[in-house]
């Protein structure tokens, strides 16, 4: 890929100087980025390995955000909810948590499945999640126990081959959550800042209208909103630490706006909505009681939507 | 799509009974185009399809959205129950008519070109490079699954398939060739993706050859037959965790290679010992090989060129 493509041409005009010397400082930081957050073994391949993620990310996208009938993204938030609670009790890592998710949307889109059997997708999505990821995996019988063995171990096996068969096997994906770390490390994050981010982007998985957009563009999205939300006092390190993790092209300002807007009414509402298991998640002291943040109140407002 | 595989492709032909199992060649009905089936039967117990077979298919398919020229396009799976320990998966691969085997065998009575033995090689060292650079190793390879399309274009076939196959299969009693293994392999020893080299040297001599180089007939005769050419290694390059003595082979000193590919440049017959180096670790790289004055020179140049 173009070295250019990855560059944002906004935020650094005027600064000729610095733009210059944006492209091999940039590399350096995103090497350094990625063997701090332990992505890569060999630093060599660490650039190569960036292009890849930018590069495959634009296949981990929907078209768009229609869901097929009966199902409405009220039903899929319900779902989603449900299984983030099922994860957060298998103490899975959060990329099998996003892994899951996507499945689940692509083969919503991909095989047909009645809303009878909607849990028991949404259950083996995650299954198969874990089985890429992680390295302890639940039985099959504890997994109907969590779903009141509504559905029988048999049920259960026949419909991962057909989530197999449906998506082909391929279970690759280049989760938001990866994005974040990066940008948040280069770009310097304060913890607060860092977890505002993780809060506002798993609040994007129970947003059916976020299937659209990259993975990167969401974890842009969710760092400027932690940031404009959070307003720290800037430093000169800090602010330039920034402009070098914006330069990182994470598309156009419109979207990055948009996913801002559906992320700060959700949170702003995340409290008192049924499906608030994430607003739970990061409510406790470990997530430094980010989703209780009297700032969040007022995100939409700081963006200039009414409420 | 669980019973669709047998709807979908409708068999025309039985290809290949190798190790793996039987091989199909059948017609996509939806684009009526060739395509070949492979099918392993998977051990499933009660927790569904096992882990690593998961994990290497969802391998194979990532490396489908890379478009490499050079490896055979995966372009659908497949998965159904058979009982209820065991489960059929299909891979269903793009289909070439002619493998590097056939390739060799019908070529003239001289033997295949400098120019177009070095096209050949830069091709299969391309499709390795991609294949080790994340992190997949063929372990199998031999002029059987090389693929060459009628274009002359070069693609890997059955890479990753070992790891699949061997975990969950029980072992058939189908003689597997040995001309192509490495040392490390015969001897049992840990191995990595210097295996492919060594079996990619072997093919290089071949396409000067027209025949195999090291024909063995059990681990041993083959071990001996690689030590003849390349000579007994010193002491500390033999394996240190294998029952096989370095004791048992006569201390045989290396003769030159250009005595068993009398066709082969002096760059290339540099290149071909640094294949068949007998310390998988000392061997090249796929990367290097590619890097090598071999393939510098200005005649395979112009003929990409043009």
């Amino acid at each position: 890929m173009d070295k250019t493509v990855l560059l944002h041409p906004l935020g650094l005009q005027g600064l000729h100087s610095l733009q210059a010397l944006v492209p091999s400082l940039l590399r350096r930081e995103v090497e350094l980025a990625l063997e701090k957050l332990d992505l890569i073994w060999d630093r060599t391949y660490a650039w190569d390995m960036f292009l890849d993620m930018m590069r495959t990310q634009t296949q981990n996208s929907m078209p768009n955000a229609d869901l097929p009938q009966p199902f409405t993204d009220v039903t899929r938030a319900v779902l989603v909810d449900w299984l983030i609670q099922v994860h957060e009790m298998m103490q899975f890592q959060a990329e099998t948590l996003y892994l899951a998710i996507h499945l689940l949307d692509r083969s919503l889109r991909q095989i047909k499945v009645n809303t009878a059997n909607l849990q028991l997708l949404g259950m083996v999505c995650l299954f198969l999640a874990a089985k890429k990821e992680e390295c302890l995996l639940p039985e099959v019988s504890g997994l109907c126990y969590l779903m009141d063995h509504t559905y029988t171990k048999q049920q259960l096996l026949r419909m991962e081959r057909k989530v197999l068969c449906g998506l082909k096997f391929d279970l690759s994906y280049c989760p938001p959550l990866h994005f974040l770390f990066l940008l948040g490390s280069v770009a310097r994050c304060s913890p607060t800042v860092a977890w505002m981010a993780r809060y506002l982007l798993e609040l994007s998985l129970l947003e059916g209208q976020c299937v659209v957009f990259l993975p990167a563009q969401l974890a842009g999205a969710a760092l400027c909103l932690s940031r404009q939300v959070l307003q720290e006092p800037p430093t000169p390190e800090g602010e330039a630490a920034w402009c070098l993790a914006s330069s990182i092209h994470v598309g156009s300002e419109t979207a990055l706006l948009r996913i801002m807007h559906i992320l700060a009414s959700a949170a702003a509402k995340a409290h008192t909505r049924e499906t608030c298991a994430t607003f739970i998640k990061f409510s406790c002291p470990e997530t430094m009681h980010v989703s209780r943040h009297p700032g969040l109140n007022d995100a939409p407002a700081l963006l200039g939507i009414c409420t | 799509m669980a019973h669709g595989t047998s709807i979908q492709y409708e068999p025309v032909a039985e290809i290949g009974g190798g190790a793996y199992g039987t091989v199909y060649k059948a017609r996509d009905t939806e684009s009526g185009q060739f395509v070949a089936l492979k099918s392993v039967r998977v051990q499933t117990d009660q927790n569904g399809l096992p882990v690593s077979t998961v994990r290497e298919v969802a391998l194979l398919r990532r490396l489908e959205q890379f478009d490499h020229p050079n490896v055979v396009r995966l372009m659908d799976v497949c998965a159904t129950q058979r009982s209820d320990q065991e489960t059929k998966v299909t891979l269903v691969f793009e289909h070439v008519d002619q493998d590097l085997k056939t390739y060799l065998e019908r070529a003239p009575t001289a033997g295949l070109s400098p120019g177009h033995i070095k096209d050949l090689m830069r091709q299969l060292l391309c499709g390795l490079a991609f294949l080790h650079s994340n992190r997949v190793m063929h372990r199998d390879l031999k002029p059987e699954n090389i693929l060459v399309t009628s274009q002359g274009q070069v693609k890997l076939a059955d890479f990753g398939l070992a790891r699949i196959y061997s975990c969950h299969m029980a072992l058939t009693p189908v003689v597997v060739t040995l001309w192509y293994r490495p040392p490390e392999v015969l001897l049992q020893s840990s191995y990595a993706t210097p295996v492919d080299i060594w079996s990619t040297g072997c093919i290089f001599a071949e396409m000067f050859r027209c025949k195999p180089l090291f024909c063995g007939e059990s681990e041993v005769d083959q071990l001996g037959k690689i030590l003849e050419v390349i000579g007994l290694p010193p002491e500390e390059e033999w394996p240190t965790d294998v029952t096989l003595s370095r004791k048992n082979f006569p201390p045989l000193l290396p003769r030159p290679i250009t005595d068993f590919v009398p066709e082969i440049d002096e760059q290339g017959a540099q290149l071909l010992l640094k294949m068949l180096t007998f310390d998988p670790f000392k061997r090249i790289s796929a990367l290097n090989a590619l890097d090598h004055p071999y393939f510098h020179d200005g005649e395979t140049l112009t003929q990409t060129k043009s």
